[in-house]
């Protein structure tokens, strides 16, 4: 059981790491949406239109670590085989 | 007799000014029409976008200083890029939305009109309605009045176009939004850029 919680702990780790790293890692709120620019040619005025898109943040990437540190924590909750 | 004259000459003037004046619509179908809030926060400031304008506004290109009405916010448009902070927003701690659906300037006066071209800045004067609490506000705003441009948008009509631009700051504690909580985390200050433009057909 320890090492199965310290090898969930470590594959959290490592995915969110890696999550956050591959989708631009955005040092700010997580995104549910992105907004794009988009400009009248008429009137010249730009308005922002939003598209459905998960961007994880720094909040998504503490919460994955914390979750990470309580799955690796508790592993020494369990004793060693003797 | 001279004194009746002028003053009808002086009531044709201002008839005149009236007659002038064009309505402009502010209802967008292209839902480009657009209000941008900015307000500093925790690891980034927070931006949001309302598209849902509407209201009138009367313009007279030969007297801008004449300039008077309504621009109307649907509270409920406004978006920003996480939907669980959006949720917060329209909640009944910040704008509740459910009980006071509407944002509102009404225009009262008009000063220090410059105009250039087809280019005016002015600052209006009136009244904002955020949340059900109204406030006397002074707003820097430029005009462009585009003539006979509203076919080029919408192919199917003749008219003018009028572009309102403004940037200007209010304080969410003066409006009841949220008061006296969470300054800390985020900003009592909330920067606000409209771009809208209006069409009136002929």
């Amino acid at each position: 059981m320890r090492t199965l919680l310290r090898a969930v702990a470590l594959v959290i780790v490592v995915g969110v790491l890696a999550f956050w790293f591959f989708t631009g890692m955005n040092r700010g709120w997580t995104k549910t949406s992105v907004a794009h620019k988009e400009k009248d040619p008429v009137t010249e005025i730009e308005v922002d239109r939003y598209e459905k898109k998960f961007v994880p943040g720094l909040d998504f990437l503490a919460a994955g670590l914390a979750l990470a540190v309580l799955a690796g924590g508790s592993s020494f909750l369990f004793r060693k085989k003797a | 007799m001279k004194k009746f004259t002028l003053l009808l000459a002086a009531v044709s003037l201002n008839l005149a000014a009236f007659v002038n004046a064009e309505t402009f619509d502010f209802k967008d179908p292209k839902g480009v029409n657009n209000v941008v809030f900015r307000t500093d926060a925790p690891l980034e400031s927070i931006n949001g976008t309302a598209t849902g304008v509407s209201g009138t506004v009367e313009f007279d290109p030969a007297n801008p200083g004449s300039l008077k009405g309504k621009i109307v916010v649907d509270a409920a448009s406004l978006r920003v890029p996480n939907s669980m902070m959006q949720g917060h927003l329209q909640g009944p701690m910040w704008l509740d939305v459910k009980q006071f659906p509407e944002i509102s300037f009404e225009a009262a006066s008009v000063d220090n009109v410059k105009t250039d071209g087809n280019k005016t800045t002015a600052d209006v004067t009136g009244t904002m309605t955020i949340k059900g609490v109204s406030h006397k506000i002074t707003v820097p705003v430029q005009l462009t009045y585009l003539k006979d441009k509203l076919k080029d948008r919408l192919p199917m009509l003749q008219g003018d176009l009028l572009v309102i631009r403004a940037k200007f700051t209010v304080k969410r504690s003066d409006y009841g939004i949220n008061k006296g909580q969470g300054e800390d985390k985020v900003s009592d200050d909330i920067a606000l850029e409209l771009s809208i433009a209006g069409q009136s057909p002929h």
